[in-house]
């Protein structure tokens, strides 16, 4: 007995160094890991936490940026859900995002277009890519030309060829305004989601494409059954951004409505709205209740989008 | 030997560098008068600028002006130089701020509680400050303590902003908008002359739908910046047809019970809805409406004349073309004072009396001449105009409004109503109602109706 305690007695406490050594190195591990993560961390609590529970804690008062804050509880929220503009700008948010499935469709299919082995090809994937990276200030500049009335682009083009006798009024008329901006938003995108489809179109086995061939697909079958299942990845996650960049579009209203909103509001969004709210006429408690709504908005609309289009298919 | 000679040629370039920044006479500024009293002063002209008492000895200001630097650092250098030896013992700190977000930089520095003490400001800012109580009120600083002072000032531009009928500004320079610029080469190819283009606005609404006609839909006669939010345009409007804004105490507003008003927005609906002003007029601020007159489309521009440059720049040939007539006039006959850039105090400064030296010495008469000098703006004190800088004019177009300016700025009234609580939110109930009358939504009469029923409605809340 005496020699069996006298056996067991090193390797328990052996036992016990090695769980001591095994902890004392995870939690160098934890520490390191941590340290590592710590400078981004830190940046996502000053730039982004931080600013959210202030603009929580915002939207509880009136706050004119020059005064100190006051306290007004709920009325932020009461005022806002009798607010016909906030219901308008909410409404012309969710118009927006007919953008969404145009531009998927629309950039689907340009990138089967270029993405073929042709001379030239990346030329052209170049200058449909440069709407993306072109200043939001220097399209509205642009279109400002294309849509002017009588003698833009557009309407002196189909004035001339006589087949309209008076002009468009793109951006002079409330009814065709916001999708006057919707079609620059539009050209904006396609070249964006271009490159991203092109890349999914990479990963779609030659294969597939011979054996539809071979079953007596024609090219557009093949698409529809070869290449959108393919890509169906990269068509969930264009969806989903684009649709949360439409939800909270502002760039393109500003410029081509030159800060107004457009003839009679017709143009406003929400995010358009919240600036107006909270930098133009200085309500930003107000304007945080907007966002606090607009955040919740969106992520319950993501949440849905992602669920619905996620069905049938096994892409996480 | 040839480091020697790159150094040589480093230096050498260096040297010039700093001769180019020394030397006081610039090609783009042929009015500067180096030998005048701003830029050659001495003693007796710093005491006779030294007007203000009790200024803090010692003191550190900070100057905001925006938009003038670099463009003009020189010339603002210059006016601290003159101001610190009016004043011994008083710095200033020159931060000049840039076009873009100066408006927003300036409310980021009261919600810091480290606003400048000296800060320049257009018009249209200076009511949200004033509303919220930060401002020094100029009435009680200079019009009751230095009424002397007070009374150089531009009656018009003192009275451009108000908050319950208080002026929180000192105004600084001024833009000459009683100018009509006529397109030269569509005048000659219509046949119309100077004596043929109208006096009046009532003139005017015929004339816009004759020139549409006469070139047949290739001209129009001019165009409106009814898409510009700031100044109240419509209710500018009213003031020049005399319609009353206000009732008897400002309690209210009371336009819409003018027929005139109703009758006004209808001339403007007539004009759109028969094509004889460019529908973007709904649209377009000041800035396009000029970009559409340089184009060629438009017969008549009716803006400042420092904006000129931009048709300059945009089409020399158009610009080479251009004469001069009057504005058009509304009922009520009065010269609009136009765009005013302001000094504003803090009335938190610390050395509240040093703040208002300055101010008052950057709008001085000299110190404005001097402005005057450098870019075609005016004045905002009507002792600049007794200069001989602006009595006797120059040969460009811009030179030859200088002798009209003084006369002009002496009977120019505000029709600005920058007086309303929550300025912001007024500007796009008039503009929203605006559009709805012009757009054929509502009766222009309901339109007023509605337009006062809610600006009343701030009124009440107040």
């Amino acid at each position: 007995m005496a020699s069996l305690e006298a056996a067991e007695k090193p390797k328990r406490s052996s036992n016990a160094g090695i769980e001591e050594g095994k902890r004392r190195r995870r939690r160098m591990r934890l520490i390191t890991a941590y340290g590592f993560i710590a400078p981004a961390m830190f940046f996502f609590v000053v730039f982004l936490f931080i600013p959210l529970i202030a603009a929580v804690y915002l939207s509880f008062t009136s706050y004119d940026l020059v005064t100190a804050p006051e306290w007004v509880g709920l009325d932020n929220y009461q005022n806002l859900f009798q607010d016909p503009l906030f219901w308008r700008g909410l409404r012309n948010s969710f118009i927006y995002l007919i953008v969404t499935p145009i531009l998927i469709v629309l950039s689907i299919g340009l990138a089967i277009v270029v993405n073929r082995k042709l001379m030239g090809i990346p030329i052209f994937r170049t200058i449909y890519y440069i709407p993306a990276v072109t200043s939001v200030v220097a399209v509205g500049m642009i279109f400002e030309f294309v849509f002017a009335e009588p003698s833009g682009l557009i309407n002196g083009l189909l004035l001339s060829l006589g087949l309209i006798e008076r002009p468009i009024n793109f951006l002079t008329h409330p009814d065709s305004t916001l999708i006057s901006i919707m079609l620059v938003t539009i050209w904006r995108g396609i070249g964006f989601y271009m490159v991203i489809f092109l890349a999914a179109l990479q990963a779609v086995p030659e294969e597939l494409y011979e054996a539809a061939a071979i079953d007596g697909a024609n090219r557009f079958q093949r698409h529809l059954y070869v290449t959108v299942p393919g890509i169906r990845p990269a068509i969930i996650f264009v969806a989903v951004i684009s649709s949360i960049s439409a939800l909270k579009v502002f760039e393109e209203i500003w410029v081509m409505t030159d800060g107004s909103g457009g003839l009679l509001d017709s143009a406003l969004t929400l995010m358009f709205y919240l600036y107006r709210q909270g930098f133009i006429n200085l309500e930003l408690g107000y304007a945080s209740a907007i966002a606090v709504v607009f955040t919740i908005v969106t992520l319950i609309f993501s949440i849905a989008n992602l669920r619905f289009l996620e069905r049938g298919t096994d892409v996480r | 030997m040839k480091r020697i000679l790159s150094f040589l040629l480093v230096a050498a370039f260096v040297l010039a560098s700093f001769g180019a920044v020394a030397a006081q006479e610039r090609e783009d500024r042929p009015n500067r008068d180096l030998d005048g009293e701003f830029w050659n002063a001495g003693e007796e002209q710093f005491e006779e600028w030294r007007v203000i008492e009790g200024v803090e000895e010692g003191a550190v200001i900070r100057f905001w002006p925006w938009a003038l630097t670099p463009d003009f650092e020189d010339y603002l250098n210059k006016i601290i130089e003159n101001f610190e030896a009016t004043y011994p013992g008083v710095e200033v700190v020159l931060e000049g701020q840039p076009a873009a977000g100066a408006r927003d930089n300036i409310r980021n520095s009261f919600a810091a509680g480290e606003p400048a003490d000296v800060i320049n400001m257009s018009d249209g800012w200076v009511a949200e400050f004033a509303e919220a109580g930060v401002l020094l009120n100029m009435d009680v600083a200079v019009g009751e303590a230095y009424p002397e002072i007070r009374e150089q000032y531009v009656d018009g531009a003192w009275e451009k902003v108000t908050f319950n009928g208080v002026t929180y500004h000192l105004p600084w320079y001024l833009a000459f908008s009683n100018v009509m610029a006529v397109n030269g080469l569509i005048a000659d190819e219509l046949g119309i002359a100077g004596d043929d283009i109208p006096d009046t606005w009532e003139e005017a609404y015929d004339f816009a739908c004759e020139v549409r006609e006469l070139s047949d839909g290739a001209y129009y006669a001019y165009s409106f910046p009814w898409g510009e939010l700031a100044g109240l345009g419509a209710l500018n409007s009213f003031v020049g047809e005399g319609i009353a804004i206000y009732n008897d105490d400002r309690s209210a507003v009371v336009f819409n019970e003018d027929p005139a008003a109703a009758a006004l927005l209808d001339e403007y609906k007539f004009l759109l809805d028969n094509d004889c002003i460019p529908r973007e007029s709904l649209t377009d601020d000041v800035r396009e409406m000029i970009d559409r007159f340089s184009e060629g489309e438009i017969l008549l521009l009716q803006t400042g004349p420092q904006l000129f440059r931009l048709v300059e720049e945009n089409n020399p040939e158009v610009f080479e073309s251009l004469f001069l007539e009057n504005q058009f006039v509304g009922a009520a006959n009065i010269r609009n004072i136009g765009g005013v850039q302001t000094l504003v105090v803090p009335a938190s400064a610390e050395f509240p009396n040093a703040a208002l030296a300055f101010a008052v010495f950057v709008t001085n008469p000299d110190v404005q001449t001097a402005f005057s000098r450098e870019v075609p703006i005016y004045s905002s004190n009507l002792e600049s105009y007794e200069d001989p800088f602006f009595t006797e004019g120059g040969p460009s177009l811009t030179d030859s409004l200088r002798p009209l300016a003084g006369e002009y700025f002496r009977n120019a009234v505000n029709t600005g109503i920058l007086d309303f609580p929550n300025l912001a939110e007024v500007e796009q109930i008039v503009l929203g109602e605006f559009q709805a009358a012009l757009l054929g939504v509502k009766s222009s009469q309901q339109a007023l109706d509605d337009m006062a029923e809610r600006i009343n409605a701030i009124l009440d809340a107040q």
